[in-house]
């Protein structure tokens, strides 16, 4: 694999050259500090954008060319991440060998069409599939509750980061959503390539050596703002201990618990913390398997996951509500025995190798790959093999110590009122 | 050992069957640092009755998935979970109407770790303390799937379309049934089922297929397991109609679902193989149901639904067609849907460029060491072969062909599923 990176005054083009997979992938990411008023903005427009454009202006016709192009596809969403907030095309086509000499500018010029030719009439997307995506989205808003995984996971944020940037997901308020207009979300649309996105682009596969002059033709009217940002959150969390339940009518109920990671340095962040929640809550014989899974029958479901930008741990299981006290109290002790040395020395090779094994999957992660240039962009992003060295380097007394950094934050249950 | 290479991309499969029966995979790439093992067991969740010799069993509903939880039992196996983890590997298992799947996806060591699948595979010891442990864990990942109201759904839905067949019941099954299960019951099914001639090993990544097959090969002349008589399942016959037609489910949501299937024998297309039949069906049903059809544009502008799909499903005798809506108007969508399902289409430009589609996803099949296996192991459950000629049926499909089974679909026989607040 070969990277290239190509700063040009309007945009920062990554060129990632190989020939690992049999598709193509061109990734389009513009970056802001976040701002909660965009929000509303942020899918609604995504969804405006792919429905239709002004050459393809039904839904079908814009079926139509991907179907031609062999199921070159565009997607598009908008997210938050730390500090940030982002938008990215992705446009996915298979690898033009397969095909014909035309079919890589073909495909270019779809993702481009639904980029810079979006169907607005009088500064206005088109009324009807705005009304359309609008009540789409809105639809969207009010099922929240009828996803509980989802709907666990947007009030555990809310309550475990509120006063901070992660509190907030994608998921608009209804009421700002409702007030949307059509010009509205054009105005909006206008502010994408005209300098207040940071502007990246990542290209992916067997690079044929048109592709930087393609790009370079197509993207040449867009204007980057080149300003440095940051993804890290310095949250000021409270001291005491929050929870809070919630109820709706499923069977199952989902427990979140949340960590306050203080004052961690580069090393524990991103390697040591790496290690601990490994032996925590994912690898096959994780902590939190064995105790509340395996040895109490408790769920099914139980894992960890955290945060780096924000930094925190969190726990999540699917329960049963009667168990709710108990399936707390031993996650609690779950996390207390990362402190018995003899508990971890148990683990800690394992946990490595499994970490090695997670990485070694980079190499097979198109989408992994992409991320990690991207990121770059914000953030020291160490590549697969020094982060490797890194974490093998890690200690049983590093992990140990890191005890003296983490705290019980947030309880948040969603009952299964069933 | 035979080289087996699929066309167009010429990605090749070494395979070779063993004295004993027990199929083996191999396929090679220098693409990753990563390998998949796995071994898989041509019993599932649709066989729920079977006789071997005089003996007929009776399956309990859920017993192939509680099975596959008792194998790869890693908490009652110390020793083999302490092997696995140290290798930094990770070991999981899958169940479906068709199959059981015990897999290891690691990096370090791919001999070792496969001897250690062999193992657990092998080396079971389901008892009555643990079966019942396991009846808490597996009751809450029924109820995980009862809380994913498409899942809640699409059993209802199944359950009403058959009177007798497998498919009445999940693959998980319900918590009354998992009650009944024992572990004599699970054992007499893992002796009848888990022998070499109902088993394949399939092994993808980059590693040295001389060492792999020896290593399959001596253990299995050192655990010395013979071919057995396989059972025969004892399949049940369904009547042809629908068991229910049409089924209202409360749930109290925002939006309405709506899954309207209709269920006609497979013999009336006349085709024989079920994927070109299946093959087939999916591009018509992708031309007119899909997000990207004429009809789903036309239910969108006139607000009938906020989204729709389509699904293919052959279900021994039978084909099932469902069309599945959401809607904030569940009686608007049915009323539509029964006379639109009437009213297929399908010319030769919209059939070529569906058929592209269909090549673009076979190309890109090969991308991936674990879509490598998924792709092999489930046509070795549901069809007992690879087909290593996919691209040039693909190739053949033809619009003359797919006008003709367009024509035979019968839109009669209708069981609807709906939630209704």
């Amino acid at each position: 694999m070969e990277y290239k990176k190509i700063t040009e005054d309007n945009y920062t083009l990554h060129l990632i050259n190989t020939d690992r997979f049999k598709s193509m992938s061109i990734v389009v990411f513009l970056t802001k500090k976040f701002n909660k008023d965009d929000i509303p903005y942020g899918n609604l427009l995504c969804k405006n954008m792919v429905y239709t454009s002004k050459k393809y202006n039904t839904k079908n016709k814009m079926a139509i060319i991907g179907e031609e192009l062999y199921g070159a596809s565009v997607s598009a969403s908008f997210g938050i991440s730390g500090k940030t907030e982002s938008y990215v095309f992705s446009l996915d086509f298979l690898n033009p060998k397969y095909t014909d000499s035309s079919y890589l500018e073909s495909s270019i010029d779809f993702l481009c069409e639904i980029l810079f030719n979006p169907n607005v009439k009088d500064n206005a997307f088109e009324s009807s599939y705005f009304n359309i995506t609008k009540k789409d989205a809105i639809s969207s808003v009010l099922s929240l509750k009828d996803k509980p995984n989802l709907y666990a996971r947007v009030e555990y944020s809310a309550l475990m980061y509120k006063g901070t940037e992660t509190a907030y997901s994608s998921i608009p308020n209804l009421k700002d959503l409702e007030s949307i207009t059509e010009k509205d979300l054009y105005k909006e649309y206008t502010k994408l390539f005209n300098g207040d996105y940071k502007i990246d682009i990542a290209v992916y596969g067997e690079l044929d050596s048109r592709v930087q002059d393609i790009i370079k033709r197509k993207f040449k009217n867009v204007k980057s703002n080149n300003e440095k940002l940051t993804m890290y959150i310095n949250h000021k969390y409270k001291d005491e201990v929050q929870e809070k339940v919630d109820s709706l009518p499923f069977n199952q109920s989902k427990l979140y618990i949340g960590y306050r990671l203080k004052g961690l340095d580069y090393h524990e962040l991103n390697h040591v913390l790496r290690v601990y929640n490994t032996i925590l809550g994912t690898m096959n014989d994780s902590i939190l398997f064995n105790v509340v899974r395996e040895e109490h029958s408790l769920c099914y479901s139980i894992g960890s996951y955290y945060s780096k930008y924000n930094p925190s741990l969190t726990i999540y299981a699917g329960i049963n509500k009667i168990n709710y006290e108990k399936s707390v109290e031993l996650i609690k002790e779950c996390v207390e025995s990362m402190k018995d040395k003899k508990v971890l020395e148990r683990l800690f090779d394992s946990a490595k190798k499994t970490i090695n094994t997670y990485l070694n999957n980079y190499y097979d992660d198109l989408t992994a790959q992409i991320n990690q240039y991207y990121q770059r962009e914000f953030d020291t992003v160490e590549d697969v093999e020094t982060i490797r060295e890194k974490i093998n380097k890690v200690t049983i007394d590093e992990v140990i110590k890191l005890n003296d950094k983490i705290s019980l934050s947030t309880i948040y249950l969603l009952k299964g009122d069933n | 050992m035979k080289i087996k290479t699929f066309k167009k991309v010429d990605e090749k499969v070494y395979t070779e069957k063993l004295d004993n029966g027990l199929e083996v995979y191999l396929y090679k790439t220098d693409k990753t640092k990563n390998f998949y093992i796995t071994i898989s067991v041509k019993y599932g969740a649709r066989i729920t009755k079977y006789k071997v010799g005089n003996r007929v069993v009776d399956v309990i509903p859920g017993s192939a998935h509680f099975l596959e939880h008792k194998v790869m039992a890693l908490s009652e196996n110390k020793a083999i979970s302490k092997r696995i983890n140290d290798l930094g590997s990770l070991a999981n298992a899958w169940t479906s109407y068709y199959g059981t799947n015990y897999n290891i996806f690691g990096s370090i060591n791919l001999i070792e770790n496969l001897k250690l699948l062999l193992d657990i595979f092998y080396n079971t010891n389901i008892n009555e303390k643990s079966v019942n442990e396991e009846k808490g864990i597996i009751g809450e990942e029924i109820d995980m799937y009862k809380d994913q109201i498409d899942s809640l759904m699409y059993s209802k839905l199944f359950d009403n379309l058959f009177n007798k067949s497998y498919s009445k019941n999940t693959v998980v099954g319900e918590r009354e049934d998992i009650a009944n299960i024992t572990a004599k019951s699970l054992n007499e099914i893992y002796n009848d089922y888990y022998v070499p001639n109902n088993t394949f090993i399939i092994v993808t990544g980059n590693f040295d297929i001389d060492e792999v097959m020896n290593t399959i090969k001596d253990y299995m002349k050192n655990i010395k397991v013979k071919p057995k008589e396989l059972p025969k399942r004892i399949k049940e016959r369904d009547k042809e109609i629908v068991n229910v037609p049409y089924e209202e489910i409360k749930k109290d949501m925002e939006n309405t679902r709506v899954k309207y299937a209709i269920k006609m024998k497979k013999n009336i297309f006349g085709i024989k193989d079920d994927n070109i039949l299946k093959d087939y069906l999916g591009l018509i049903l992708s031309n007119n149901f899909s997000a990207t059809s004429e009809l789903f544009e036309r239910y969108k502008d006139n607000d009938i639904v906020i989204g729709m799909s389509y699904g293919v499903n052959i279900i021994d005798d039978y084909l099932i067609i469902n069309i599945n809506a959401l809607t904030n108007d569940g009686n608007r969508f049915i009323d539509n849907i029964k006379e639109d399902i009437k009213k297929l289409k399908l010319n030769e430009e919209e059939f070529e460029r569906k058929k592209k589609k269909y090549l673009k996803s076979y190309i890109l099949d090969f991308d991936n060491i674990e879509d490598v296996e998924y792709l092999l192991s489930l046509s070795l459950m549901i069809d007992n072969k690879i087909d290593y000629n996919e691209y040039d049926k693909l190739i053949a499909l033809n619009y003359k062909e797919a006008s003709r089974i367009m024509k035979l679909i019968n839109f009669d026989n209708v069981s609807i599923i709906r939630t209704i607040k």
